[in-house]
């Protein structure tokens, strides 16, 4: 048996459930073993888990935290028109910009229209009276 | 004093029992958060926006499910967001260290598996399955964590996670079998 199958055998049925073909292998081969040792032994520490000890002023922390967040909502909310105004004075700014712009440049392609291209190309007769 | 009590002081503006009513939930919340996030000082941190939500929607709570149930469905989901805005900023890190050549978070001098507070485990095995934990799917990994973390029973898990009790059993099966898996593969990449 190749150690590839071993482990997809060991993968999908466990240590438990493994055939005979699979038990020899897992006998014979080092490597296999050494994995199987391994993973088995980290899934054991499934059933014996350990907390760390948290902060005993945990509560005060967090009674700490509302408090702040409480406070908060004026702030914010004074936050929120400030950046409202400054949102809406840049867009009329930048609207009277494009107006201004926008006329100037009408007038100046007004006057780009008396290009000498525009002349007829006949020369001008005056009419003498 | 019931939940619906200590509830409808707090919404009175009873700061005492707001106090209560974080002692008494602590454990539970601290120990959901740190099933998902490994670490002390993340689940602490969690546990806190947990706590602030309860209290910011404590109007909201209908009293349809039991009030532990909802404190249960609240911690999850803060937890997972917080390993989802974890894994984006690790992206953007891995993406700027990609274009500064700088490494930002000290990758090359300290074991990158261990967070800062992980002192408690010096145990490899146990190293070894908070990192198989860490990548199984959102589902399986809450399934799996209110499982053995908070000893729930299926029942319990299937009214947290708003599915079926098959679906729970089904999770945590394949919860188990991917974490062989993800472990003999990582045993593999170390070899």
């Amino acid at each position: 048996m190749r150690c590839k199958d071993f482990k997809a055998g060991f993968n999908e049925r466990g240590l438990e459930q493994l055939s005979e073909e699979e038990l020899s292998h897992l006998h014979s081969c080092s490597k296999c073993a050494k994995v199987v040792s391994l993973a088995v032994g980290a899934l054991k520490k499934l059933d014996s888990i350990e907390f760390p000890s948290f902060n005993p002023y945990f509560p005060e922390k967090v009674m700490a935290a509302i408090s702040r967040k409480q406070a908060r909502p004026e702030n914010t909310r004074l936050r929120y028109a400030l950046s409202f105004t400054v949102m809406l004075a840049i867009i009329i700014g930048g609207l009277t910009v494009y107006i201004a712009f926008e006329s100037n440049h009408h007038q100046a392609q007004q006057y780009d229209l008396l290009s000498l291209n525009d002349f007829p190309q006949s020369p001008i007769v005056l009419d003498k009276e | 004093m019931t939940d619906s009590e200590i509830i409808a002081e707090i919404l009175n503006g009873n700061e005492t029992q707001l106090r209560h009513l974080i002692n008494k939930y602590q454990d539970q919340v601290l120990r959901t958060c740190y099933g998902f996030t490994q670490s002390q000082s993340d689940a602490e941190d969690v546990a806190q926006e947990v706590f602030i939500e309860i209290y910011e929607s404590l109007y909201s709570f209908r009293h349809e499910a039991k009030f532990s149930t909802w404190i249960y469905r609240i911690a999850v989901n803060k937890s997972l967001n917080f390993l989802r805005k974890k894994k984006r900023s690790s992206i953007f890190s891995s993406i700027e260290e990609l274009f500064t050549g700088k490494s930002t978070q000290g990758k090359d001098y300290a074991d990158n598996s261990r967070q800062p507070d992980d002192f408690t485990d010096p145990d490899e095995d146990v190293k070894r399955l908070k990192q198989a934990l860490k990548q199984l799917p959102d589902t399986q990994k809450t399934a799996l964590t209110l499982y053995t973390y908070q000893n729930l029973s299926y029942k319990q898990i299937a009214e947290v996670m708003s599915i079926s009790l098959a679906s729970v059993e089904s999770l945590i099966f394949r919860a188990k079998k991917n974490l062989r898996k993800i472990m003999v593969d990582n045993v593999k990449s170390v070899e």
